[in-house]
């Protein structure tokens, strides 16, 4: 067993603890919350409010669903470091994107009309969607995430030809991911049936 | 140190508390993170408990693994770590076992290469 085996065998055991499929679950509700919320008009629940409770629910759910099934691991100090560096540059881009969201509220139809800001168009909205989503995705190495960024730019075309709303790109997103989430959970809980409380008993 | 490690005999003086694949698996796996919990190692290793359980024993008694118990939320914890001298142990082992497939693969094609022979003479 060499140097890039054991790298290999750390990159396995990440994959196993993550891939649980409640990312895609989580992402997958909050863009077609979102997306059905401008469909009809009603705001069934703030865009910015979804994406804030999306984290402590994700945390919630891991408790519950994948740590009793895994089991409980402390990462490396290399696997840590490069972790936080993953979740500012997340942060980061998500809160540019709270930030165009925002912005239009808290400046006020006025600005809009002296063109200070410029609501971005559907190509800008999908980009702005679509970066997160890849960065996510390269950095915590679920390339799931990738394939999700890639979902949103080939609707956006989509949808730009026939002509349809724009909220239906974050529907279509939303429904793939959630479809995919289905699927990669359904993997997880035959992979990892319940396993009552062994860790105790070894305690 | 492991250089000194009453655990390693034979021929090729390899760690046999090491060499043993249950125990070989185990120790990788806690060789790339920081620290599991029983659950954790049964899972990745696809061990039972009572195996595991026996194999984290040999390992806590050759030092090489140190068991830390942690309250979380009022709930005990208990987490599995790689000591320093077992991280040392295991690089060793690697080392050793690296060195030797190498002899074992040169050795092999030596004894594989096409023999040279002298060619004929021209009458």
């Amino acid at each position: 067993m060499d140097t890039h085996r054991l790298s290999e065998l750390e990159g396995q055991t990440y994959r196993a603890v993550v891939d649980d499929g409640l990312w895609d679950l989580l992402l997958g509700a909050v863009f077609l919350l979102m997306g059905v919320s401008g469909i009809t008009h009603r705001r069934l629940i703030p865009g910015y409010l979804l994406i804030a409770f999306s984290m402590p629910v994700w945390r919630y759910l891991r408790k519950r669903i994948t740590e009793p099934r895994v089991g409980y691991v402390q990462w490396n100090p290399a696997r840590k470091s490069r972790m936080k560096r993953a979740g500012c540059i997340l942060a980061i881009s998500v809160a540019g994107l709270l930030a165009v969201l925002l912005l239009p509220k808290f400046l006020g139809p006025e600005a809009l009309r002296q063109g200070l800001l410029q609501i971005p168009g559907r190509w800008k909205a999908a980009v702005l969607l679509a970066i997160p989503l890849a960065i996510a995705g390269y950095v915590f190495e679920l390339k799931r995430l990738l394939i999700y960024a890639a979902v949103v730019l080939l609707s956006t075309a989509i949808l730009l030809a026939v002509e349809a709303r724009g909220e239906w790109v974050l529907v279509v997103s939303g429904a793939a991911a959630i479809i995919s989430g289905l699927v990669v959970l359904a993997m997880f809980l035959r992979r990892y049936p319940g396993q009552g409380k062994e860790q105790a008993l070894h305690g | 140190m492991a250089e000194s490690s009453p655990n390693r005999e034979g021929a090729f003086d390899i760690d046999r508390v090491i060499h043993e694949p249950a125990r070989l698996m185990v120790l990788s796996h806690l060789y790339v993170i920081e620290s599991a919990d029983f659950l954790f190692l049964m899972q990745q290793t696809g061990l039972t408990q009572g195996n595991l359980s026996s194999h984290l024993s040999k390992l806590e008694a050759a030092r090489y693994v140190e068991v830390l118990k942690q309250f979380v939320e009022k709930k005990p914890r208990t987490l599995l770590r790689l000591t320093a001298e077992g991280r040392e142990a295991f690089n060793v082992y690697l080392a050793r076992m690296r060195s030797i497939l190498d002899a074992v693969s040169s050795r092999e094609q030596a004894k594989s290469a096409p023999v040279m022979r002298p060619a004929p003479a021209k009458t």
